[in-house]
């Protein structure tokens, strides 16, 4: 999904802005790509819903997931 | 009296009862020698010491349910009985199990596993795969009940709200576990959603985590196209399972530390990106702004001297035209008489005729003239 390059990327940006070497209109091509790349991360951050679930076999043997009842995970072995 | 005489299949037949009776249940301890394994899957050997020695065998049945492999030179106890074989009046040592001496078989069996499957390169650095960095969905194997799961969901919730876990319950322990593990691994690979497996079990005794060294795991493992880290026991414990994992886990706990990188943590990274970025709009762009705002001002001054110079011009072209317009001298009392059927400015009377009309033009308006009377000659200018 690119989310670790993505953020790479942006921190790469940041470096070589912070070094203050770049041109003016390559600063700011780099600063609009920054908040674009910030943007894509956070937006895939933001898609990330939290989802426990169990595989379990059905009559005829096929797999499905059912989602984990609460109080499963809780009892001691 | 004559002597009785026997045939040599009654005395064997005799002396096998006679030793199968005394021998029924007993332990010899030996070093292994002139060991075979023909396909037959019987083992045959010899237990020896400095002075004598037995043959045994170890039908397949029972060699089977041997944990380690038996080698030459392994010193062992085996438990069995003392039988004849009748067709070469052979005693032997018929082995229903044996023991390595000096230690467990079961940790003889982890050493033997381990050994052949590193010579084999199951464990190489080079075969290990990389964790993904935001896997978007777990998968553990493990017990659905118990510690584990629990522990692992724990760290999960803590570290990374909005985390995607794919729990696949197996037994962890006992004879049907392995078949389960190795069900799981093969079943999650065939899923395609799975990023990460995380095969977890919590502590035990090595008997307790003894399907974490089969064979058939340690393969299932290294089979598995998804990463997979191992989470066996305590950080002590070591198995066949975590050296042939692309990642070992000391805990379970440990691996759901690993598996998923600290939301807040990421968020920070990005937010301070972020903040850096518009301290930079903030910093840059006014710089940006400030230069174009100079170079407008620059570029008006320029426009209004332009301008400025225009309009002297217009003026001075328009005062210049006024003089020279034939109208502005009608303003002065003049006028101008046209002939009205041509149209044609008079400068003479010869043409003209009583009766012609002529149009007169004034500064301001014009009039119609009927011509009552021509003098030949103009009053003198």
């Amino acid at each position: 999904m690119g989310f670790e390059e993505d953020l790479k990327k942006l921190e790469k940006i940041v470096e070589d802005l912070h070094a203050e070497k770049l041109p003016l209109e390559k600063a700011v091509e780099k600063f609009e790509e920054g908040v674009k790349l910030a943007d894509a991360c956070l937006k895939i951050l933001e898609t990330m819903r939290q989802k426990i679930e169990v595989v379990a076999k059905t009559r005829d043997g096929k797999l499905k997931l059912k989602p984990l009842a609460s109080g499963e995970e809780a009892s001691e072995e | 009296m004559a002597p009785n005489i026997l045939t040599v299949s009654q005395l064997t037949q005799d002396i096998k009862t006679v030793l199968e009776s005394v021998f029924e249940e007993l332990f010899v301890e030996g070093e292994v020698s002139n060991l075979r394994q023909p396909s037959s899957g019987h083992i045959y050997f010899s237990l020896k010491d400095a002075s004598s020695q037995i043959r045994c065998v170890l039908f397949r049945g029972d060699a089977v349910r041997l944990k380690f492999s038996l080698k030459d030179g392994l010193k062992v106890v085996c438990r069995g009985r003392v039988g004849v074989y009748e067709r070469d009046g052979q005693y032997q040592l018929y082995v229903v199990s044996a023991e390595p001496q000096g230690k467990g078989s079961l940790q003889l069996a982890f050493e033997q596993l381990k050994e052949r499957l590193a010579k084999e390169g199951l464990f190489d650095e080079s075969r290990k795969k990389p964790l993904p960095f935001l896997p978007a969905t777990i998968g553990v194997v493990t017990s659905p009940t118990g510690a584990v799961l629990r522990d692992i969901l724990h760290v999960l919730e803590r570290r990374f709200p909005g985390f995607h876990l794919v729990v696949y319950p197996t037994r962890v322990q006992g004879e049907e576990a392995t078949g389960e593990i190795v069900r799981a691994l093969e079943d999650l690979n065939r899923w395609e959603n799975v990023d990460v497996i995380i095969v977890a079990r919590g502590g035990g005794s090595l008997e307790d985590l003894w399907c974490f060294n089969e064979e058939a795991v340690a393969r299932a493992i290294a089979a598995s196209r998804i990463p997979v880290i191992s989470a066996v026991g305590h950080e002590t414990d070591y198995t066949i399972a975590d050296f042939v994992s692309d990642l070992r886990a000391p805990t379970p706990s440990a691996a759901a530390e690993i598996v998923l990188p600290s939301r807040s943590e990421l968020n920070d990274r990005i937010a301070g990106a972020l903040r850096y970025l518009s301290k930079g709009l903030r910093d840059w762009v006014p710089q940006h702004i400030q230069r174009v705002d100079d170079l407008t001002q620059e570029m008006r001054r320029a426009a209004q001297g332009l301008w400025e110079r225009a309009q002297a011009r217009w003026e001075g072209l328009t005062r210049e035209l006024e003089a020279l317009n034939p109208l502005a001298v009608l303003r002065r009392g003049y006028s101008i008489t046209l002939r009205a059927d041509t149209g044609k400015a008079l400068v003479s009377v010869q043409g003209l005729k009583k009766g012609d009309k002529v149009t007169t033009r004034l500064s301001r308006g014009t009039l119609v003239s009927e011509v009552t009377e021509i003098l030949t000659q103009g009053p003198s200018a």
